[in-house]
């Protein structure tokens, strides 16, 4: 009987050790565990047939030689088994670590990143395409009725080596080419970053909203008095817990209401421009407080400059003032704007003034020239959203089966452009300008998810210069999709 | 106003800003695998020591890995304030960036290597296999637990070790060296990234009938895992390991933390930074310290690196580079 056993276990251990794979194969958590649970029965059935020979009174049939070598097998197998095991752990060790450091690949609903484990590299995908159409009310047509392509941005932003970003845009709308935004930042800490390249020049609120966040399809009149995009060096950062951002640079200087479109100067000079923007009581807690969302802040410019002058349109691209041919901008220009903005649940809205002064002259004229503007802007989602500088965010996105449309919001906004006498009784100003430019519009943007704007506007622009001129009463409709 | 001043008006402005943005008050020690406990109680002493003689109140952070992984970490990029590595070779590596002065070693007494150490056998209970020295390590049948010297200093030390003990066993025959130590990796199943790694794999998993490692590191395993588990065995010879220790200039001058970094380093130096090395099982340089404790550390004879392989240097570069001596005699799985 005892012979019988002793067989049995050396017949087990040889499948046992038949079983077994190499040290460096891979052997699942659940054989690994069949083979202990087998190996420990085996070993206490071994001591039972100890006990059995070591109390039995008869001669052993099992030698000492016999038992002391299947021991040291069990051993060896014990060992081995052992050595599969922590070779699996330190695999998978490894292989927590190269998963750890693999590239990450995001596509969804955040957006299209390509970017390194630690984030440290990285490449964003983004697009901003608007198509819109203008119409118009009035008889007869101060506008072509058209459909067109606003805008067509293909946006590439991201970080390299941790410390440094960038963004390019290219900007293929309009029937034009051209690098809308194309610089990177030296991020020495969240207080202290340094931006060089094309960007927006830091002076006004609304014109530094981002374009696909504002309110309505095209920004106001009294943003004709501002620059936008230029070519410099930069400072900027958040102080006092985000409660103060600082944004300074020194620029090549541009005509109020354009973007540097040639990507060298025309002079030597220089224009200095800067803002800041202070939110005292803008606080990360949620819900947010009934002024977490208020703010203000004041921006301006200094420079001299010769030579080019604006014009000013309206969003339809009406040219309603322009200075007199051989007319120049001959010395100091100098920009200020101030102004307030309040976001509190669904009303979101801002009051904006600013001023442009620019010595102009011509043969035998030259004088200080101060024009004026300013706007009052609002909106109020009617879904309940919270309105904010960064968009919405519909509560639920759309989905028609499930009766679920997005978010709707309602704009409204007034805008003046006073442009200085002095330029009407100096003979500064082309015969057709306005004076005095005064719009209304009102409309509705339809959110049906984050990616995707309606925009739907009725705006009426009025008049007043040295030769009368009839109003101008558009609708413009865009559709807007931007991640 | 002129544009000139302008700029230099924007320019101070700037300054200003960078100047408070750069301001921290953390020391990050980035250190080898099994020091863990021993940079836990210095920084712990230490903080009190600089509170009492400074009022200032300063933390210490501490990174633990394979010496050769925190040296490629912190020429990566990894902010560390000071480094407390396995060997000099893998400070040299970071000054050779210039992340860290060259005259480094020069800065701090005994060649910036506040303790020794060396490395021993920790064997199980009762000594099974009858491992005494380092030929018995090569034995047929003796499962031997040590580290990867690519990516740990304490393995290189062991490597090194057993390379010195076979040229003097062997009137400096380099290929009965090479052979020995090829007999001995080939009774290693399994190689760990770090000295910690390897104390799991036997002390924890149970692999194994020898760790070569530390002396630290042995004494820890018995302490903590209990007397009755397991045997230190020293051998008739062995290295004398000096793992050194630097401030990392670039790093600890933007922070602002070079003088109390440097002040941390030589906290290490003093009676009551040697004691609590000595506690942890360091070999203590101070005398009055290395007496006190005479008892828990064995005579034995040690041989420097600089006696055998010249320098750090020429011993990286002939036994642990790619394509080396240690690439040549040992085949995974082999």
């Amino acid at each position: 009987m005892k012979f019988r056993k002793r067989n049995l276990i050396g017949a087990l251990l040889i499948v046992l050790v038949a079983n077994i794979q190499p040290a460096s194969a891979q052997i699942s958590q659940e054989q690994f565990q069949t083979l202990m649970q087998r190996l420990t029965a085996l070993e206490k059935r071994m001591e039972q047939i100890e006990n059995e020979i070591t109390n039995s009174n008869s001669a052993p049939l099992v030698s000492p030689t016999i038992t002391s070598d299947v021991a040291a097998q069990i051993e060896s197998l014990d060992q081995a088994i052992r050595i599969a095991d922590r070779k699996r752990e330190l695999d998978q060790e490894a292989l927590t670590e190269r998963e750890a450091a693999a590239p990450v690949a995001t596509a969804g609903a955040s957006g299209f990143s390509l970017q390194s484990a630690t984030g440290d590299y990285r490449l964003i995908l983004g697009l901003v395409a608007q198509a819109d159409g203008r119409f118009t009310v009035d008889r007869p047509n101060p506008i072509i009725n058209t459909f067109t392509l606003r805008k067509i941005r293909p946006t590439f932003t991201g970080r390299l080596a941790r410390y440094f970003d960038y963004k390019v845009m290219p900007d293929f709308g309009s029937g034009t080419t051209i690098i809308q935004d194309a610089y990177f930042d030296i991020r020495f800490s969240p207080k202290f970053r340094i931006r060089t390249g094309k960007d927006k020049t830091p002076i006004g609120y609304e014109v530094l909203i981002g374009d696909t966040f504002l309110l309505f399809p095209e920004r106001s009149l009294a943003s004709n008095l501002l620059p936008n995009r230029d070519i410099g060096v930069q400072a900027q950062g958040d102080l006092l817990g985000n409660k103060l951002f600082y944004d300074a640079g020194v620029f090549n200087g541009i005509p109020d209401g354009t973007s540097l479109s040639s990507e060298i100067d025309t002079n030597d000079s220089k224009d200095l421009a800067g803002r800041i923007v202070v939110q005292p009581f803008r606080s990360a807690n949620s819900p947010a407080g009934r002024l977490s969302g208020f703010g203000f802040q004041i921006g301006g410019s200094s420079g001299r400059q010769n030579g080019t002058l604006p014009t000013f349109k309206t969003s339809v691209g009406q040219t309603f003032f322009s200075y007199t041919a051989g007319s120049v901008a001959s010395g100091d220009r100098r920009r200020m704007s101030p102004a307030l903005f309040y976001y509190y649940k669904a009303f979101g809205g801002f009051a904006e003034y600013m001023r442009s002064t620019q010595s102009v002259s011509r043969p035998g004229v030259a004088t200080d020239v101060r024009n004026q503007g300013w706007e009052i802007s609002g909106s109020f989602l009617l879904t309940g959203e919270a309105a904010g500088e960064r968009g919405v965010q519909p509560k639920f996105n759309f989905d028609p089966a499930a009766g679920r449309w997005g978010a709707l919001q309602l704009v409204g906004r007034y805008t003046v452009l006073n442009v200085d006498r002095d330029v009407f009784s100096l003979g500064l100003a082309s015969s057709t300008a306005s004076r005095l430019t005064k719009s209304f519009t009102v409309g509705a943007n339809w959110y049906p998810n984050s990616f995707i704007k309606i925009y739907g506007t009725y705006e009426r622009t009025l008049f007043e210069g040295l030769t009368s001129r009839p109003s101008e009463n558009v609708i413009l409709v865009r559709s807007q999709l931007a991640f | 106003m002129t544009t000139f001043r302008k700029i230099t008006a924007l320019a101070v402005l700037l300054l200003a800003f960078s100047t408070s943005a750069f301001a921290q008050k953390q020391l990050l020690n980035v250190s080898y695998d099994p020091t863990r406990e021993l940079y836990q109680d210095i920084g712990a002493a230490f903080a009190a020591a600089w509170k009492a003689k400074s009022g200032e109140t300063v933390s210490t952070k501490t990174s633990h890995s394979g010496s050769g992984s925190q040296a490629r970490a912190v020429i990566d990029g990894l902010q560390a304030d000071v480094v407390s590595l396995a060997l000099a070779y893998d400070i040299d590596a970071i000054a050779e960036r210039g992340i860290i002065a060259k005259d480094w070693q020069s800065r701090l007494p005994n060649n910036s290597t506040p303790f020794t150490s060396t490395m021993v056998f920790l064997v199980r209970k009762g000594n099974p296999k009858k491992i005494k020295d380092w030929n018995d390590l090569v034995r047929p049948g003796v499962s031997v637990i040590m580290p990867n010297p690519k990516t740990s200093g304490g393995a290189r030390w062991n490597y090194l070790a057993a390379w010195g003990y076979a040229l003097k066993q062997n009137n400096n025959d380099e290929n009965k060296a090479k052979e020995f130590v090829r007999a001995l990796y080939k009774n290693v199943p399994v190689l760990d990234s770090g000295a910690r790694g390897s104390t799991t794999t036997f002390v924890q998993r149970g692999i194994g009938d020898v760790l070569v490692g530390w002396e630290n590191e042995a004494y820890l395993a018995v302490n903590e895992m209990g007397k009755d588990k397991f045997d230190i065995v020293v051998p008739s010879m062995s290295i004398l390991a000096e793992p050194p220790v630097a401030v990392v200039d670039k790093v600890a001058n933007r922070h602002g933390t070079a003088a109390v970094a440097k002040a941390y380093l030589e906290f290490l130096y003093t009676e009551q930074g040697q004691e609590i090395g000595a506690k942890r099982f360091y070999r203590p340089r101070l005398k009055s310290i290395a007496d006190k404790y005479a008892a828990q550390f064995p005579p034995i004879k040690l041989f420097t690196i600089n006696e055998v392989f010249g320098n750090w240097q020429n011993a990286q570069k002939k036994h642990f580079s790619d394509g080396g001596m240690f690439d040549q005699i040992y085949a995974p799985g082999s």
